[in-house]
Parts: C-alpha cells; structure tokens; sequence
C-alpha cells in the first residue's frame, strides 16, 4: 500500500518520469474506492469532491518536437512496388461493375390527341475511370419507332465530374439509316446540372449536335421535380428524315417524381416540344404542327 | 490454462417494429450449446447484456455465418462462437495469450485485434500479416499482451464486419487500475444493414448519394431566407451549387439502411447495464461501425474521459463526446439518482440513434431524448479558403465559434501532390483547420460540454523523447459522385508502399481534402497526435481528421514487417483509402 502524498505514476512505456508530477491525493473519491491504487488526477476533471494540488503538465520543451512542415518531407512512397516487399494483399478497389438506367419510360399524351411512347435510358459497364456505354432515346406511337437512336460510347473520366465521350451513333425510325461518329463530354456542371453534350460526323459530311441538361429540384427527400432541356441541330438538311439545316428541335419538360426507393419512381410531368426553321417548315408541309405540348406519366428506374 | 466456450441466447421472437428502431428481441437466431459461464469472469462486473465475456489466456473463437434478424427482416450474419458482438475477451497485461481461431465458413477470414502492439505476422490482415484463415482452417494466433485498456477486433477480410465481425477487448493493467471503478460495462457501438453489404458498395458507387436522405431540400431555402434574407440564402445555396456539392454530405451509409445497436441490442431492445447508486461505473465505449460516427450523451449525467483507445488521459469531465469509427473511449460516471439513464448515441448525420440504459435494476427504461437538427458544413469545412469568399460566405462562418478567423488555427496548404488534380479527388483544401478543440460540424456551441481531441492528454506523455527527422504528408482524397476514396488520389491498387525506416521517429501529416471526417488507423504502431504547435498532445491509434483539417502525429517504427494503414470507414477502405507501410 501506497503512502496517501507520494504516489508515483505507473509508467508503462514513458521514458521522462522526472517530468511528470507526483500527484498529492487528499479526499478523493478515487482513494474511498480503491486506496491502494496507483492513481492520478487532474484538477480540471470537474468531479465532486476532487480537488487535489498537483502538476500534470508535461514538460514542454521536452515533448515539443520541431515546427510541422520544418522536416524534410515525401509522400513516403516505397521504390519499389508490393512484390518486392512481400505484400501480397491485392484490393479490389476498382471494381467491374454494370448500371442500367432508365430515365424516362413514359407514355405521352399530346394536346391533338395523339399518343406516343417515349423513352431514354443508358446502360454502362467498367470501372472506376473508363466505362463502355450506351446510351439510346427516342419515340414510337402505334407500335412504331417515329424517331429515336442508340448510341456506343467509350467514356472516360477526365476531372472529377467529367467524362470524355467518343464513338458511335445509329438512328433508329422512319427515313434512311444514319450513323455517325460521336464525340463528346458528359457530366455534371457547376450549379448541379447533369449535361451531355455530343458533336456527330456522319458520312458525307453530314454533322449534328445535340445537347441535353436536367437538373433536380428536391420538395422532398422523395419528391423530386427535374426540369430537363433537349436540343438537336444539324450542319445541313437531311430531308429523307425531315430534317432542316441549323438547330432542328427542343424540348423542355418537367416531371415529378416520387422515388419509392432510390432505384424505382413513377412520376408524371408535361413537355414542350418543338421543331424550328427549316425542320419546322417541313414538319408543317407534311400536316404536322411545329410544336406540341405533351403530358407525360412514366417510370424511372436502375439496377 | 484457461478455456472457455462462449453464451449465446436463441430469442427468434420477430414482431415487426419501426425499422430503424429495430426489433426489441433481435439478434443472432443461433442457439449453441452447452455453453459454460466462466468463473473468472464473472468476478468482473459483467454487463448485463447478452455480450458474453471470455477470459483468460487460451481462446477458442469460432467464426461462423448464421441466420440473424435486428429488423423483422431475417438476414445473415458473420460471427464469433454465436455471438454478434464477438464475446468481450479478457486479457491479462503480460500474459501471453493463444487464440485458436476456426474459419467454419466457406469464405477466407481473418481477425485483426485493433490497436494491439504485436508481432506483425500476429496482427491478422490477410495478404500483409499472412495469408488469411481459409475455410475449414484454424489459424493459432499468440502473442504478448504489452498493454492494458480497452481495444476491439475484427475481421480485416472486405465487409465481414459489417455483417457483425467484431467485439470488445478489455486488458487489464498489471498494476491494479488507475482509475478504480466499482462496476464496468463494455458498450459496443455499431450499425446493421439487412442489405448485403456487397450491394451496399455497388450501390454506392452506382449513386454517391446512394443513402443519403438529408439533402437540403428547395423549399427549405425559404425557411432559411426567413431566418436571413432570400438574398443571402440563395448565396449560399448557390455557392454549394456551383462546388456540385452538399453540405449535408456527412455519412455515406445512413439510417435510411443501417439499424444503430448497442452491443448489438437495437434502440427497441436497449441493452441495460446495471448500476447501484453511487456507484462509479466505468463504460468502456468501442465504436465498431462500418461507417457511423456517433455523438454520445448521457442525458443527467457527467461523464469523466480517462481513457482514449485505451490509453489513460487525465480525467476530463464532459457531457457530450464524438467517437470516430474504431476510436475507444473510458468514461466514469456516478449515477446517484434511482433512475434509469439513456446511453444515447446519434448517428452523426442524425438519420436514426443507438440506446442503452443504464438502471438500478432490470425492467426500467431510460427516455429517448430527440435528436439534434441535422448539421451542415460550413465553408470553412470545405477548407475554402475565407479570405477570398465574400460577406456571405464569412457569415456562413457565424456558427463557428471555435474556429479562429484571425487564422491562428489555420494553416494555408500551400502543396498537393500532382495525382490529387485527376478524377480521383473533387477538391484541394486552400486553407486547413489546425485546430484540435473544434467538436466538428453538428456539435460546435450546441451548450453541451463536448470532448475534443485538445482534452486528451495522454498520461506519461509521448514514448518517445526523441524528435522527428522526416514527415511524410499524405492528402485524405475522394470523389463522393464517383464514389473514389484514395491518399493523395492513388488508390490502393495503383500505389506503392510507404516505407518507414525501422527505428526511426517519424512524423506524419495528415490533410483531409474532402468533405468527410475520416478514422485513419495505423496497425502496429502508436500515433501520438501533437498540436499545432508540435506538442505531444495524445495516443491514439485511430486519428480522426475532421474535414479540411490538418492534424499530424508522431511514429515510432519500431515494428518491423508490414502493416496496415488505412481509413476505418470499411467502404473508403475498400475502394482504396489504404497502404501498406513496410517497416524495414
């Protein structure tokens, strides 16, 4: 058993007992529980009945090491890689993973009454910094594909938020096929907008644009309204798919959703759609109208 | 020699409850028997919960995959001699201790026993220590236990501890206690997905904000303008806007999954720990989350700090404590009144809480007090650099007393590593907090008395009187939308080792470029945390690095082999918050 006033610290590994206090013990509940103990206290426990004179202050000079940043300094890397240290751990930090991501499956009721089907969805499968996609939109109505394309695109990372884009183009619908080599970025930019941006060279000279930018309003942690604008220009007219020189159609919509889980929600939502110029004029020469206004009641979903 | 098998309770009682609280009678679904209660264990103040305790020098550990349910949703678990947490062994400092462990499922695993000074073949990661325990396989771990206090193990195998790999370990000192107490609990702290944690990383890197489910919302910009003006906080928002970030990005895996468990007891079952009044009782906290953060409060009583990761400290007296993933903390507490206590921890993005109660006897229920508003970053936590940011964002800085603008607890960060300007790393801290006494986003001037890193000191002071002759700085990097974790923006895969030399005294620099606090742990070997100022403040073996902060600490190499060096967040880990460090 200790003597109640010269206590001495137990040093499990510190080398510089002179420059720790002897602690002075008096009317502490530490002794009541358990007198034989080895113990120390610090003045600013904030405990009842503690209140014992003592120095807990380390010796400054001693445990103050030279100012941060003063030494020589590295990232410490090794020369060498893993195998010629014997580190045989092998992490899988830059998975293979697969997403498939349907943004729009809607159907769309315009204001003359027509109905069409209406979807945009994209599929990626890679890893962390280079992926293979696709991508594909487009519309039908009775069973009909009116216009739409996929797309096969190498899309690697090249900042933090985004993602070169560059490979191929196939239309889908009435008309001739076209293809075209696409080249773009796609991403997210300052202000939370999710763009997508592709310039497309066909054969003959043929070129294209298209560009498409949504953002997402939350009411709710579930109830989400995104605002979302579509643009397709093109460098000359294509006439065999109604298509005039300069930008062609738009569209902007809103819809709201209601996400039931992060990866499945319906939403409904309204469209305007419209075609300019040249493109316009063909449309109104076959007996359609230039532009329309479209509800819209759909699924968004991935896995 | 002294062997014993573990307890376990078969409670398949499944009502369905509210899912975050989990169901009340949850649990591991596995009976297995006979079991024996050892004699010496029971001399402890054994905690009331089902956590059973093993004790002594020769340990027999089962490790197993079995049917268990916390939701009403019944799932499948990782888990030791039938017991999720793993039993609470009790070691002896100086004993040498022999741990047969049997891997009786049909994946490899291993154990790693956090924060232990041993052998580097005895510290349990698979590909650095050996090569993992493969199925059907006894691994035979033994080593000296050369300190005493309260430490963890858990399995270091991808997310086996996230389907419950991990229990306490409580060594005592040679010398009888420090700091006496008359009755001890061990509390354990962790989160339960039913969902495969395979899935929960996939979906993660699908969708960054996968989980999260506190995202401010567009109508609350009007309730914020009420409280500052429209002008102000549409700044504001737009400034988060433009950086494509949220500043409610605090935790990566939420409530909106995770069940929180309290020695795996949900907040529907409270685990009760028991007390008489007047009674010091020592509650050995151990935070073995995958991914939470919990801030932990008592409300009614005072808790008393005297040990971090196991290391003594000078007793300091708080309210209120924040423990990062993997961190330990000892607290005294003395509860006088004939009442029942909550042991509350909310999660820190305060998506869902865990709950004990501490009572006089069985039967009692302490009250859930409500949780705190969800917290959100500041510009400062961005690691903006102030001077450059308008009045708005200066203002944003109002609710943060304890940072000093003056910039005394500042520093700018003048370097980054080339590789930390790619896609790997959304952001470059400008001007880094130095500052230890700052609680972090959610706790500054919340009117409670809340630990900070500035009120450990380590008794004893550091091991080593000797000065550092080199730093190694390392940035904390991540792309939260990619879902990319890395030092310096090297992932895991892509870097070499760090080399210490062995017997050197080191000093490492640590800059947390992202937005997130991140747990980092060493394997091996101590981190002695120091100030600002370089000095000696504390212990540790997981450091804490609040977002846009630089901390550094100090490490002795004395611990020859290969080591892990990792955050403790298990999804940062996995996607490549890691190194090897090669002690040669």
């Amino acid at each position: 058993m200790m003597s109640m006033n010269t206590i001495t610290i137990r040093l499990r590994h510190a080398l510089r007992p002179a420059t720790l206090g002897l602690v002075l013990l008096s009317n502490s509940p530490w002794v009541l529980a358990q007198t034989d103990a080895p113990m120390m206290m610090n003045q600013d426990a904030g405990m009842g009945g503690m209140s014992m004179p003592m120095d807990m202050t380390h010796d400054k000079e001693m445990s103050k090491a030279p100012p941060i940043g003063s030494l020589p300094s590295s990232d410490g890397a090794a020369p060498k890689g893993y195998d010629a240290y014997g580190v045989a751990l092998r992490m899988h930090d830059d998975p293979l993973l697969a997403k498939v991501q349907i943004d729009n499956l809607e159907s769309a009721h315009s204001s003359d009454g027509t109905n069409s089907q209406q979807w945009d969805g994209r599929l990626w499968v890679g890893h962390n910094l280079n992926k293979l996609w696709f991508r594909t939109e487009g519309s039908s109505s009775k069973g009909r594909i009116g216009e739409g394309d996929v797309e096969a695109l190498w899309g690697h990372a090249v900042s933090p938020f985004w993602n070169l884009m560059a490979g191929m183009r196939h239309d889908l619908g009435t008309g001739p096929t076209r293809n075209w080599a696409a080249f773009g970025f796609q991403g997210i930019a300052p202000y939370e907008f999710e763009f997508e941006t592709t310039a497309y060279v066909g054969p003959s000279g043929r070129t294209a644009l298209r560009l498409k930018t949504s953002q997402d309003w939350l009411f709710t942690q579930n109830l989400i309204l995104t605002p979302e604008l579509d643009m397709n220009a093109y460098g000359r007219a294509d006439s065999q798919r109604d298509r005039g020189a300069g930008v062609s159609d738009a569209s902007l919509s809103f819809r709201l959703r209601y996400e039931f889980s992060r990866q499945f929600a319906p939403y409904v939502g309204i469209q305007w759609a419209g075609k300019f110029g040249e493109t316009a004029n063909m449309a109104r020469a076959a007996g359609a109208k230039s532009s329309e206004t479209r509800v819209v009641a759909g699924v968004r979903f991935w896995f | 020699m002294k062997r014993h098998a573990s307890i376990s309770l078969a409670v398949p009682d499944l009502p369905r409850r509210r899912f975050v609280q989990g169901l009340a009678a949850g649990g591991v679904l596995l009976g297995m028997s006979p079991f024996i209660k050892p004699a010496w264990a029971s001399g402890v103040n054994a905690a009331t919960g089902r956590t059973p305790i093993l004790a002594g020098t020769e340990f027999d550990l089962v490790i197993a995959e079995a049917p268990v349910n916390f939701t009403g949703k019944p799932a499948i678990g990782t888990i030791i001699n039938g017991q999720m947490p793993a039993p609470t062994l009790y070691w002896r400092e100086g004993d040498t201790v022999t741990l047969n462990v049997t891997n009786r499922m049909n994946v490899s695993t291993s154990i790693h026993w956090h924060g232990m000074i041993l052998p580097a073949d005895m510290d349990g990661v698979p590909g650095l220590s050996y090569p993992g325990i493969a199925p059907g396989k006894t691994f035979q771990y033994r080593f000296k236990v050369q300190q005493s206090g309260t430490f963890w193990y858990h399995s270091h195998t991808r997310f086996q501890e996230q389907t419950g790999l991990y229990g306490a370990i409580v060594i005592e000192p040679r010398e009888p206690e420090r700091f006496p107490s008359d009755r001890e609990h061990v509390v354990v702290l962790s989160d339960w997905t039913d969902t495969d944690p395979e899935q929960v990383f996939d979906n993660l890197k699908k969708m960054g904000s996968y989980y999260s489910r506190t995202e401010l919302t567009t109508p609350e910009i009007f309730k914020q303008a009420g409280m500052e003006g429209f002008a102000k906080a549409w700044k504001e928002r737009m400034v988060w806007n433009r950086m494509r970030m949220s500043p409610r990005d605090l935790s990566d895996v939420t409530g909106y999954t995770y069940t929180y468990l309290t020695n795996g007891v949900t907040p529907e079952g409270r685990w009760t720990g028991l007390f008489s009044r007047g009674e010091k009782v020592r509650l050995r906290f151990v935070n073995a989350s995958s991914m939470t953060y919990f801030d932990v409060r008592i409300p009614g009583l005072k808790m008393t700090v005297v040990a971090a990761d196991g290391q003594d400290v000078e007793p300091v007296s708080i309210d209120e404590f924040r423990i990062a993933v993997a961190e330990t903390l000892d607290v005294i507490v003395s509860p006088s009144d004939d009442r029942a206590y909550t042991i509350f921890a909310q999660a820190i993005d305060r998506t869902g809480y865990a709950a004990g109660t501490l009572a006089p006897r069985e039967g009692m229920r302490g009250e859930i007090p409500p949780m705190d508003p969800v917290p959100s970053l500041s510009m400062a936590d961005m690691g903006m650099d102030m001077s450059k940011m308008d009045g708005m964002a200066a203002g944003g800085m109002a609710a943060m007393p304890g940072m000093d603008m003056g910039g005394s607890q500042t520093v700018p960060i003048q370097h980054h590593y080339a590789t930390e300007y790619g896609p790997m790393n959304t952001k470059r801290t400008a001007v880094a907090s130095t500052a230890l006494d700052d609680p972090g986003a959610g706790l500054r001037d919340n009117g409670r008395r809340v630990l900070t890193y500035a009120d450990l000191h380590t008794i004893g002071g550091p091991l080593d009187p000797r000065e550092p002759t080199r730093e190694i700085e390392l940035h904390l990097t991540g792309n939260m939308e990619r879902y990319l974790w890395s030092f310096n923006g090297v992932p895991y895969s892509e870097a070499k080792p760090i080399l210490f030399h062995y017997g050197e005294r080191l000093r490492i620099v640590l800059v947390n470029d992202t937005m997130m606090n991140h747990p980092i742990h060493l394997h091996g070997m101590w981190s002695e945390v120091e100030t600002a100022q370089a000095q000696f403040q504390v212990r540790k073996h997981t450091v804490n690095v609040r977002p846009a902060q630089r901390i550094s600490y100090l490490v002795n190499a004395d611990a020859r082999g290969r080591w892990a060096y990792h955050c403790h967040m298990l999804y940062h880990m996995d996607a490549g918050m890691f190194r090897a460090v090669v002690v040669a």
